[in-house]
């Protein structure tokens, strides 16, 4: 079929490119019957006898009178002879050809090179008609995520009682990222199939990354009801370490992280933040994991294996040298908030405001660095410098979105084709005609989500090139890929 | 793949237009008629070819493609069939293809049915037509494709703007723009003209039926736009000033004002080269309101600075046509033979005093408009011009013009009598001073201006009926005879009597209702009620309610006319989900001509609303007036006659009997 349907289209194409080209050959070609040449001489006269029948009727019929008609007569007898001497005067010279070839040009080459090359260059012919009921009636394997889930959505408008079908729709909102969706997916599958820790635990974290996460009230409902189903599950207890950490209850949670620590498998995907969550609490150890250029993830669980002394000690030369380059050459928005996070994290609270000022001082004419940055000292609780806007809503996901997919991890759900299917779509979009640098960091993190690293590392170089001459966009880009623990230098 | 077919059309109607641009003019020209003779054909096929694009377009819409990025971001699969259709032109895209497939359909008639015009003005009208043409489609293949894909399409559209979700609105563009475009063919009439030098009888012949098209299509446009915003926006307005509304209202004008002088010209051979202005000046109009309209410089100067590409490209064009055909008339003009004379007092003076008005009117409107928009420009300070200003400008050029109505139908050409013309007309003006007397019984003399309104409407409406009378002799030779003869009437004295008729109309309609309304504005509690004329408004209560794509408010009311209950009205205030819009739906009791219209204001806590309540007497007959105006316009086209002014001849006796102009 999908071959079949642009030959169909080129043919009516060529058949309507001829009828346009013979509406002009034809015509100049016939010769012009003898009465048209009449109509075209003596039009006026035709009309101005017409008008003298005219003044006739009317007459009869008593609408003028005579005095009246004989004005009218004569006046149009004026304007009557008036056009004969014209026509009379008409020359009928012979017609050179060439203007004729020409027209036969136009029609024959002319004609078509326009309207092809124009169509060929802003046209879509290898697309077909999509009208939406043939795409809701196509088999499964030849439909979007998008399309299924609509079909879905359209499933359970009508039969609202089937439990299962949220329950299986509400993965689904997830993985496209509607986690409002899959919250309320959730509730439904839950009131009609009952409560499950899978489900608690899952209503729980979709409302945490709805909320921006931030671990709500309901949501800790939904976790504390999940440990009651089953006091060994991992990933409510990690959401509610990091709800008591939110709170700012350091002590239980320095103890529910190390409860959920004692007994995990070291490999598991978690463990690195549960690990970089216990050392932010601790207060002695910098959390890395976000970084840009430098520690990645082993050389930060070595430095959790350091003693403080040596821990401090190798944080603050990186910080010296860093301070060192940021404050002669300058840096990116990313690397100046690893400087006031830094410093932050080691005490030097003036050292972080300094570094603050300057940072906003380089970046004062770009809203979007300010932004960024910004979003620190708020996260920090640095005072912010005038002119500084508040952070931007629509930053990337921050850390605790980070946390989020690899609490995410812990679930050990097989991907599905649908989240690969996706993340593909995005990265031939982006391919072929780019993207914004929160769209490539999308396509950073599905990959490394989805444990491609390879595909993740080529994607940062892919999206470091597009943005090369753009540091804002290309700190915020490295940012993520430092989150994500890939190489960014 | 009929997307695709859609798309190629339209690239090939463009293809086509350039060749139609330049082929039958210089054909024209050089006197060959083999190049002239393309001209019909390919108008012809430019016609089909846009309908295809159109019929495409449509499908789409109907069967919610959303790999058409215009459907995508105008619809919705859950919408119903009508508004799926009536959605292809309630876009940008969408819109300006409606404009186009209007513009080649002008053309295709000029092409099918003008053979009895002259070759050369045939071919180069068409030319000058297939101009626009290539414009516009370039404007549209360039900046505003209706045809853009999308390879992976989303699974629902982003719906329509609720407010366009109403029968009113989805009707009223295709009027409106078969009003503005008609207009096209006469100028594109002008422009040959200009171009061959020439203006003889069948250009007056053939330009009066397009104007009288046009002009019959845009009257009913303009009056189904003002009860549209009448009855949908909940102001109780029926006219606003408001710039969209001026861009249609300036064409009308100019357009009437070539009505005009087209008939001197059909008649008597005169005012040749001030026709041909106004139907430059009425199409150059038309393309200033689809600039403004379509542009996005009314929404916000800025919002048009910050994307400027499809306003720069409309601008463009709007100074190629308007700056090219007046330098055309520069140049040209003085080669065209002035015409007939005639005594100030005649046919052809009243009409030129028309003429003077209508142009003076349209430019009072064209200032008020245009002129907030540039000094937003120059100095950035924004101002509004609205009813005040249009109130002291253009009220004041109304009134003679309409004080004058009656006299033009019964002067003679060529030279007329004021006397005799006054003697027939005394019969309406009694009328019309016993209108003004019966008005101030009926409602006191507490505002002077309106009985003075409603008498000169009455002498509009009383002038019409006298001159069918008096042309029907109907005093001199009996009822039966009379009969007859007004069989005989040829259509186009039909159509004058009615248009001016339907002036006078529109003209009682707008006094009455805006001088002898009453009007509430209050807050109103369950149980409560309000007397307005001889209504008691009772309010029952309110209830949310859900519609397919909203929600309302709706507020219950009882209306009493002496103590007997007449009728149920439920105004209600919308939100509709989709974009969070919200409207005001207003709920209107018709009693006789006149009209009771309730709207909501606020919803307060406590169950309680704001409310406001209007009687108008006689609202009606603003709407009615603009049907029987575009009626008698149609009577007009229907006579097929052709039209000779008999002058009459300069006197060297006494005439017994007043002159009987001829139509």
């Amino acid at each position: 079929m999908s071959i079949v349907l642009p030959m169909t289209l080129w043919i009516l194409i060529a058949v309507m490119t001829a009828v346009a080209a013979l509406s002009i050959l034809v015509p100049m070609s016939r010769k012009r019957p003898p009465e048209d040449e009449t109509v075209g001489q003596t039009a006026d006269e035709a009309v101005y006898r017409q008008q003298l029948d005219e003044v006739e009727k009317d007459l009869e019929r008593g609408l003028i009178d005579d005095e009246a008609a004989n004005a009218a007569r004569t006046e149009i007898a004026r304007r009557l002879l008036a056009a004969h001497e014209r026509a009379e005067k008409a020359d009928a010279a012979p017609k050179a050809s060439w203007p004729l070839r020409f027209g036969q040009i136009v029609a024959i080459a002319g004609l078509p090179l326009v309207a092809l090359g124009v169509y060929l260059f802003i046209g879509s012919p290898d697309l077909p008609d999509q009208p939406l009921a043939a795409r809701m009636s196509a088999p499964p394997q030849d439909q979007s995520v998008e399309m299924l889930v609509a079909r879905v959505e359209k499933h359970l408008a009508e039969n609202p009682q089937d439990g299962q079908g949220w329950d299986v729709l509400a993965p689904v909102y997830m993985r496209l990222n509607k986690p409002r969706e899959a919250a309320g997916a959730y509730q439904h599958a839950i009131r009609l199939l009952g409560p499950s820790v899978r489900r608690m635990t899952d209503l729980g974290e979709a409302l945490t990354v709805a909320n921006d996460g931030i671990v709500s009230a309901d949501a800790r409902g939904a976790f504390e009801q999940a440990i009651k189903l089953d006091k060994t599950a991992v990933k409510p207890r990690f959401f509610i370490a990091l709800a008591l950490g939110q709170e700012g209850k350091k002590d239980e949670a320095i103890a529910a992280w190390q409860d959920l620590l004692k007994d995990a498998d070291p490999r598991a995907a978690w463990v690195p933040v549960a690990r970089q969550n216990l050392a932010a609490l601790d207060g002695t150890v910098p959390p890395m994991a976000e970084n840009l250029p430098g520690p990645n993830h082993e050389q930060m669980a070595a430095a959790a294996d350091m003693s403080a002394a040596d821990r401090n000690q190798m944080v603050a030369g990186m910080v010296g040298r860093l301070a060192e380059r940021l404050n002669s050459q300058g840096g990116t928005p990313a690397e100046w908030a690893r400087l006031i996070r830094a410093y932050t994290v080691l005490g030097k609270k003036d050292e972080a405001q300094a570094a603050l000022q300057k940072a906003s001082a380089a970046y004062a004419g770009d809203p979007a660095a300010m932004g960024q940055i910004a979003q620190i000292a708020g996260q920090l609780g640095l005072a912010a410098p005038e002119g500084m806007a508040p952070p931007m809503a629509e930053n990337l996901p921050g850390p605790n979105r980070e946390q989020m997919a690899a609490a995410a991890d812990m679930n050990a759900a097989d991907r599905n084709q649908m989240i690969a299917g996706m993340v593909g779509k995005l990265a031939d979009r982006l391919n072929s005609e780019g993207g914004s640098p929160a769209e490539w960091s999308r396509l950073i993190r599905a990959y490394t989500v989805l444990g491609k690293k390879d595909e993740a590392q080529a994607a940062f170089k892919q999206a470091s090139a597009a943005y090369a001459d753009d540091p804002a966009a290309l700190g915020q880009i490295k940012e993520t890929a430092g989150q994500l623990g890939l190489k960014t230098e | 793949m009929i997307v695709e077919l859609g798309h190629y059309a339209l690239v090939l109607t463009f293809a086509l237009a350039l060749v139609q641009s330049v082929v039958p003019v210089w054909g024209a020209l050089r006197g060959d008629d083999r190049l002239m003779a393309i001209a019909p054909p390919v108008s012809i096929l430019m016609f089909l070819l846009v309908l295809v694009s159109f019929v495409a377009l449509t499908i789409a819409y109907v069967t919610s493609d959303f790999s058409v990025v215009n459907v995508w971001e105008n619809s919705y699969s859950a919408k119903p069939l009508l508004y799926k259709i009536t959605g292809v032109w309630g876009n940008h895209e969408g819109s300006v293809l409606l404009w186009v497939l209007i513009l080649v359909f002008f053309g295709g008639l000029v092409g099918y049915f003008g053979r009895n015009i002259p070759a050369p003005l045939r071919a180069t009208t068409l030319s000058v037509q297939a101009w626009i043409t290539a414009g516009f489609t370039l404007f549209m293949l360039a900046t505003s494709n209706p045809f853009a894909r999308i390879a992976n399409p989303p699974v629902e559209g982003n719906g329509l703007n609720p407010i366009l979700q109403d029968i009113g609105l989805a009707v009223h563009p295709p009027l409106l723009y078969v009003g503005y475009v008609g207009f096209s063919i006469t100028f594109s009439f002008a422009v040959a003209a200009l171009i061959l030098g020439r203006l003889d009888a069948a250009w007056a012949r053939w330009v009066r039926p397009w104007t009288l098209l046009a002009w019959v299509f845009l009257t009913l446009g303009i009056a189904m736009g003002s009860y549209w915003a009448y009855y949908e926006l909940g102001w109780g307005g029926w006219w606003f000033w408001d710039p969209v509304e001026n861009a249609s209202f300036m064409p009308w004008l100019a357009g009437t004002a070539l009505l005009h002088s087209a008939i001197v010209m059909e008649k008597r051979d005169a005012l040749k080269v001030w026709t041909v202005l106004l139907a430059i000046f009425t199409f150059s109009l038309s393309l200033l309101g689809t600039f403004l309209v379509r542009s996005g410089v009314l929404t916000s100067v800025h919002a048009f600075a910050t994307d400027p590409a499809r306003g720069v490209f409309i601008l463009v064009l709007l100074c190629l046509f308007i700056g090219g055909s007046l330098s055309l008339y520069a140049w040209r003009a003085p080669v065209l033979k002035q015409g007939g004379l005639f005594a100030p007092i005649s046919r052809e003076g009243a009409l030129v005093f028309n003429n003077l008005f209508l142009t003076a009117a349209a430019t009072a409107v064209f200032v008020g408009t245009l002129y907030p928009l540039a000094l937003d420009i120059v100095t950035g300070d924004k101002i509004s011009v609205g009813a005040p200003f249009f109130n002291l400008t253009f009220a004041p050029l109304m009134v003679p013009l309409l004080l004058a109505v009656p006299f033009g139908p019964v002067l003679a050409w060529k030279r007329g009598d004021l006397l005799a013309a006054c003697q027939r007309l005394y019969a309406a003006f009694g009328i019309a001073i016993l209108a003004v007397l019966f008005t101030l019984w009926l409602w006191g003399v507490e505002n002077v201006l309106a009985p003075l309104g409603a008498g000169l409407a009455v002498w509009i409406m009383a002038g019409s009926v006298s001159e069918i009378v008096t042309r029907v002799k109907l005093f001199e030779i009996g009822p039966s005879r009379a009969l007859s003869r007004l069989w005989g009437l040829p259509g186009s004295a039909w159509g004058t009597a009615v248009a001016h008729f339907g002036v006078g109309i529109t003209v009682l309609g707008i006094v009455t209702a805006s001088a002898f309304q009453e009007e509430r504005i209050q807050t109103m509690h369950p149980g409560e009620s309000v007397e307005l004329h001889h209504f008691e408004v009772t309010f029952d209560g309110s209830a949310p309610r859900t519609g397919p794509n909203y929600t309302e408010d709706v507020g219950h009311f009882t209306v009493r006319s002496g103590g007997v209950e007449v009728a149920a009205m439920d105004p209600s205030k919308r939100i509709y989900t989709a974009r969070k819009m919200p409207t005001t739906e207003s709920a209107i009791l018709t009693s006789g001509l006149s009209q009771l219209y309730l709207s909501l204001g606020e919803v307060h806590q406590d169950g309680s609303m704001d409310v406001r309540v209007y009687y108008k007497p006689l609202v009606t007959l603003i709407w009615g007036g603009c049907l029987i105006m575009a009626f008698g316009g149609m009577l007009s086209i229907a006579d097929r006659r052709l039209r000779v002014g008999a002058p009459k001849p300069a006197a060297r006796r006494k005439m017994p009997s007043a002159p009987a102009p001829a139509e």
